[in-house]
């Protein structure tokens, strides 16, 4: 199984390997993770925008996902 | 149960590791020991993958697990799987089955496994004739159901790491109960995949919370074996508390 190289913006330590079927189950895969670790951020995303970048073994980009928070101040 | 092959009867008993597990909730007679060293009848044998009970199975008798690492599993339509507990040598993978009859949920071999079984027959006359056996038994059952309780509460309000911490201290806990590990440190055969469909996570979360709890030296994982760095701060970190698991001998 091709490895590919999962960061996330900000995270203090390195990024971390996974072994996927190919290429294609890349994107299901980030999009499902990144569902399950907004969900545990719960709130208390500091940042205006979270990221997660995929690179293959290579250094090549694979994918980029962003999650942006716009908000109004409150009156 | 289907696929397995029948063997020959090892040396050690093959009750023994059950009547360990029982031992930690209650003293356990001589003759209790007796009755259920002779309910079994016979040992099978299965390769990883294999299902030790399928779904829909209307099997004969209950399993005791032996040998190896087992999974209660139920699969979707979309090929997704969610494991609903993880079993070890000295679990009674079944014993709902006898009252159950048919299942609703498969017991998947995680590594090779070994089997006893004990007719649903024997069962019967255990539950006839030796009462404080047979509440063993049902609390050995009630234990399962506050262990699937467990995993609902973790899987629905805790994140990916407490719940992977708790999963260890749980494992180990179990284990040690039945002499399987000792000084934080026991071999844990899963691999990544496996531990996401328990964790209902995805790979890639799986990947990421691991290095997490690495990261804090509450764990180390390496070739199969898991050593727990700090049990103290695993237990604070994941708010792991064993009362579910009922381990107090104690009048039952």
């Amino acid at each position: 199984m091709p490895r590919f190289l999962f960061s996330i913006a900000g995270e203090a330590r390195n990024s971390f390997p996974v072994d996927l079927p190919d290429r294609k189950s890349v994107r299901g895969e980030a999009i499902r993770a990144a569902g399950e670790i907004l969900r545990d951020i719960d709130g208390s995303l500091k940042k205006k925008e979270w990221r997660m970048v995929v690179k293959d073994e290579s250094g090549e980009l694979v994918l980029e996902l962003r999650f942006s928070v716009r908000e109004k101040e409150a009156p | 149960m289907t696929g397995g092959v029948t063997e020959t009867p090892p040396s050690q008993p093959l009750h023994v590791l059950l009547a360990k597990k029982l031992q930690g909730y209650d003293v356990v007679s001589e003759r209790e020991l007796r009755v259920l060293e002779q309910a079994i009848r016979g040992t099978k044998s299965f390769a990883a993958g294999q299902d030790l009970v399928s779904i829909d199975d209307r099997p004969p008798s209950s399993s005791i697990l032996i040998k190896g690492w087992a999974a209660r599993s139920k699969t979707l339509e979309n090929g997704a799987r969610q494991i609903t507990s993880i079993h070890i040598p000295g679990d009674f993978i079944d014993l709902h089955g006898f009252l159950l009859h048919k299942l609703d949920h498969s017991v998947v071999a995680l590594t090779p496994c070994r089997i006893a079984a004990v007719p649903h027959e024997n069962l019967r006359l255990i539950s006839e004739e030796h009462p404080h056996l047979t509440r063993l038994l049902w609390l050995n059952t009630l234990v399962d159901a506050a262990i699937h309780r467990n995993w609902i509460v973790a899987m629905g309000r805790l994140p990916a790491a407490s719940r992977m911490a708790q999963l260890i201290c749980e494992l180990y806990v179990r284990l040690e109960a039945v002499e399987l590990a000792k000084d934080y440190e026991f071999e844990f055969p899963l691999t990544q995949p496996v531990v996401a469909d328990a964790l209902g996570l995805s790979v890639v979360h799986v990947a990421r919370t691991l290095r997490e709890i690495r990261g804090e030296e509450l764990i180390s994982w390496r070739t199969g074996t898991v050593k727990i760095l700090d049990w103290d701060r695993l237990v604070a970190f994941s708010q792991f508390d064993p009362t579910y698991l009922s381990l107090m001998q104690e009048p039952r």
